[in-house]
């Protein structure tokens, strides 16, 4: 047994020391223990160079047993070779980004991603000297006129942020490629499970594994999945940023990611009623959801999404803010929350949050109305859903 | 400079000014042992349940009410208690019911520590009467006494997955002013409700389908009369089997998504069954969801949304094939519980270890029962693991 010895020690000392080690079978349980542990033990140091030479566990922040075994989950579902996991969806996108970029490079975006995104590639790696440029992703004639010959990275998000629009992912890949670019792509909004960016030309998927992913609104976490080659840049610039995610949230992720075929499946068929009820409210000026006709990618969602469009939609009321407030009071199911993905249905209204310091000829130019709202639908009974909405939008009766 | 810090240690940090504005969208977990007071008479006041507050960790926690809250409205109860385990909930639901000299009756066939609890306990300790009677054969009528009290079965029976009629029980019951106890831990609430057919409480191993993750153990009492619980809550405080918080916790989160893991083990346990009955090495098959069940209609009758659970048990005529079977499968391990959302299998002699080969024999348990708690997996590579490991018996 592992530093076992028949000598005696005093009370202080046997209170530190005993139970450190679990000395009889507990191997195979059901479930994977949680390793709350900052360090690994070795006997001396060829056990040392043992544990290096066997890639075992050292120290918490370089790897750990519980983000080890939702690294290997993360890789399967998004395909890839490896994967690393993140304190936050953000700690995954920077980490993304920046181990990819260096001063007088140049990333090109799309326009509408999350606003943080936004605020990271445009003020902090400006300050570093990163040049980046923002165009409509779903105009690929755009995307190329603005490559530059020091473009390193192209940056877009499955489904953006709020108008739910739909890039052709293969085409941008190509394009990025042509150029000796690589691409990175967010898919929080859609999931593994809705949708494989590295299938379709990606180098680098993102998730915020906050959202739908693990989908209990319990834990904050993130993912990055691509190449071994780009992945190992990715961890070892992680090691130094510290942003490695903790044991127990890995395994609460892990938890959460059982069940996420099973909730995602019901969130898709709850986004596409939702969305059809509202296309036919007499309020409702305009829906915005890739499973609707009326959108204008609809026939390329159709191709890339075919298990359906995701479970995130937003729609459009008059601008009349004391009855959208009337409104979001009436409601008895979706709360406002400043996060999505979860199981229960939430509101955000992109005026007062993603682009609240988007100015306004722009933001409206986009499509983004103070009646905007964004739906993140949840895996409540379908028919309470729909009904709760569409009383509350009564308010709007004259 | 000397500098103290023990004070600060151990009194910064308790209490948190949550703004009114904000609610977190998760219940916080309240992983705390104790409450405190401003003076003795709020305290005094509390005790006497004069004012509402929470008093001790042992007697009441926030986290755990917000949990009971679920509970009471899927099985359609008045109140629920929850505890650290399934046999906690059981023992507890049935010891505050019942004292020395009283009567109970229980069907021959429950989960085998259940059995265990009746007569090693109740029976041979605290001088309880038992009557182990065959529901689905035998005329419970029969057997009930001046002394009897108390009348227990599950909804969906340990291991051999059967069904006897939840209305027609308590009818007999109530007229003998006895209560009905109703262990609904294969069926939940999703297939089926016991208290909206007639009995008067249901308990669950929360550990298996309700919480569906393997990693934590629980026990619930739903019961249809809020007194119930009083007693059995003042009776739980004596024994102290309390759930833990974060056990409460966890187990809050694994209700969100308890239909849909319901409906995905149910239809594809009725795949499962369909494919074993199909399959001649299979000697028979049990499920209440097959055409040819004798339960069938009555399952049908009495379950919700046409689901018959996760469980499906086969007869493989042997102990040598349930154990060639067993190693031989690939996917499905033996694990000695079910429920999770992974495919896994369990035989006689583990599930039902607390009975002796006797008592098993007389229940007419065979040791060539093979019991499968059906996962979430896809169904197709559920039924190639085992159509690989029949194949080699």
């Amino acid at each position: 047994m592992f530093k076992e010895t028949d000598k005696k020690f005093k009370f202080e000392t046997e209170t530190l020391r005993k139970g450190a080690y679990i000395d009889f079978p507990a191997d195979n349980p059901e479930v994977a223990p949680i390793f709350l542990t900052t360090a690994f033990n070795v006997e001396d140091l060829d056990g040392l160079q043992a544990r290096y030479d066997a890639k075992g566990y050292c120290y918490n922040r370089n790897r750990n047993p519980n983000r080890g075994a939702l690294i290997n989950l993360m890789t399967y579902l998004e395909n890839g070779e490896s994967s690393i996991a993140c304190s936050s969806g953000m700690a995954a996108i920077s980490t993304a980004i920046i181990s990819n970029v260096k001063q007088g490079d140049h990333i090109l975006s799309d326009k509408t991603l999350y606003g943080e995104t936004i605020e990271l590639i445009e003020d902090t790696l400006g300050n570093f000297g990163v040049e980046s440029t923002f165009v409509d992703f779903t105009d690929l004639s755009a995307i190329k006129a603005a490559v530059r010959p020091n473009t390193k990275l192209f940056y877009v998000e499955t489904v953006s942020n709020p108008m739910i629009s739909v890039p052709d992912m293969d085409a941008i890949a190509k394009i990025a490629h042509e150029n000796g670019s690589i691409l990175v792509v967010d898919n929080t909004f859609m999931t593994a499970y809705g949708f494989k960016p590295l299938d379709h030309g990606a180098d680098l998927v993102v998730n915020s594994l906050t959202k739908f992913a693990n989908g209990h609104s319990d834990a904050v976490a993130g993912s990055v999945t691509g190449s071994q080659e780009l992945i190992t840049k990715a961890h070892g610039l992680q090691v130094l940023i510290g942003s490695s995610l903790d044991a127990f949230t890995a395994w609460l992720v892990q938890r959460g990611v059982r069940t996420l075929n099973l909730r995602l499946q019901k969130q898709m068929e709850n986004a596409l009623a939702l969305a059809k009820a509202l296309e036919e409210c007499p309020y409702v000026l305009k829906v915005n959801y890739p499973g609707l006709e009326s959108h204008p990618q609809h026939e390329l969602a159709k191709k890339l999404f075919p298990k359906g469009f995701g479970g995130m939609l937003s729609f459009v009321m008059p601008d009349d803010r004391k009855k959208i407030n009337e409104f979001m009071r009436k409601l008895n199911l979706a709360h406002y929350a400043m996060t999505l993905g979860g199981y229960r249905t939430t509101l955000s209204h992109p005026v007062m949050s993603s682009h609240s310091s988007t100015p306004e000829p722009i933001r409206r130019a986009m499509g983004i109305t103070d009646g905007l709202m964004r739906i993140s639908v949840g895996i409540e009974d379908t028919e309470d859903l729909v009904n709760d909405f569409i009383q509350a939008l009564e308010v709007f009766k004259k | 400079m000397e500098k103290k810090f023990m004070t600060k240690l151990t009194h910064l940090g308790t209490e948190i000014n949550m703004p009114a504005a904000s609610k977190p969208k998760v219940a916080p977990l309240y992983m705390n042992a104790a409450y405190c007071f401003d003076d003795a008479e709020t305290l005094e006041a509390l005790g006497k349940n004069e004012i509402e507050g929470y008093l001790y960790g042992r007697t009441s926690n926030p986290t755990n009410d917000c949990l009971r809250e679920i509970l009471t409205s899927i099985d359609e109860g008045a109140d629920s208690q929850v505890y650290s385990s399934g046999m906690g909930a059981i023992s507890m639901a049935v010891m505050t019911h019942i004292k020395a000299g009283d009567h109970i009756i229980a069907n021959k066939i429950v989960f085998g520590t259940s059995y265990k609890f009746f007569r090693a306990e109740l029976r041979d300790k605290y001088g309880v009467e038992v009557s182990f009677v065959d529901f689905q054969n035998d005329n419970i009528e029969n057997y009930f006494k001046k002394n009897t009290k108390l009348v227990y079965m599950e909804s969906i029976t340990n291991p051999n997955i059967d069904v006897t009629d939840i209305r027609k029980i308590a009818k007999i019951a109530h007229e003998h002013d006895c209560i009905l106890v109703v262990d609904n831990t294969f069926a939940t609430p999703i297939v089926c409700q016991p208290l909206t057919l007639g009995a008067d409480m249901v308990v669950y191993s929360g550990t298996k389908f309700m919480c569906g993750h393997s990693d934590i153990l629980a026990g619930i009492i739903v019961a249809n009369k809020k007194s119930m619980i009083e007693n059995i809550t003042d009776v739980g405080h004596s024994y102290g089997p309390i759930m833990s918080p974060f056990d409460a916790w966890l187990m809050i989160r694994s209700l969100r998504t308890l239909e849909i893991r319901v409906r995905q083990h149910s239809n594809n346990a009725m795949k499962a069954a369909e494919y074993f009955e199909g399959h001649k090495k299979v000697v028979k098959t049990l499920y209440p969801g097959l055409k040819s069940s004798p339960v069938y209609s009555l399952a049908t009758e009495i379950f919700n949304n046409g689901l018959y659970g996760g469980m499906v048990s086969i007869d493989l005529g042997s102990e040598k094939n349930v154990n060639d079977v067993i190693r031989n499968l690939k996917l499905t391990k033996l694990v000695p519980s079910l429920g999770a959302f992974s495919t896994t299998v369990s035989d006689t002699k583990t599930s039902h270890g607390a009975m002796t080969k006797e008592e098993r024999d007389k229940s007419g348990l065979s040791d060539g029962i093979l019991r499968v708690s059906v996962g979430l997996e896809n169904v197709e590579d559920i039924i190639e693991d085992f159509d690989a490991a029949l194949s080699k018996i």
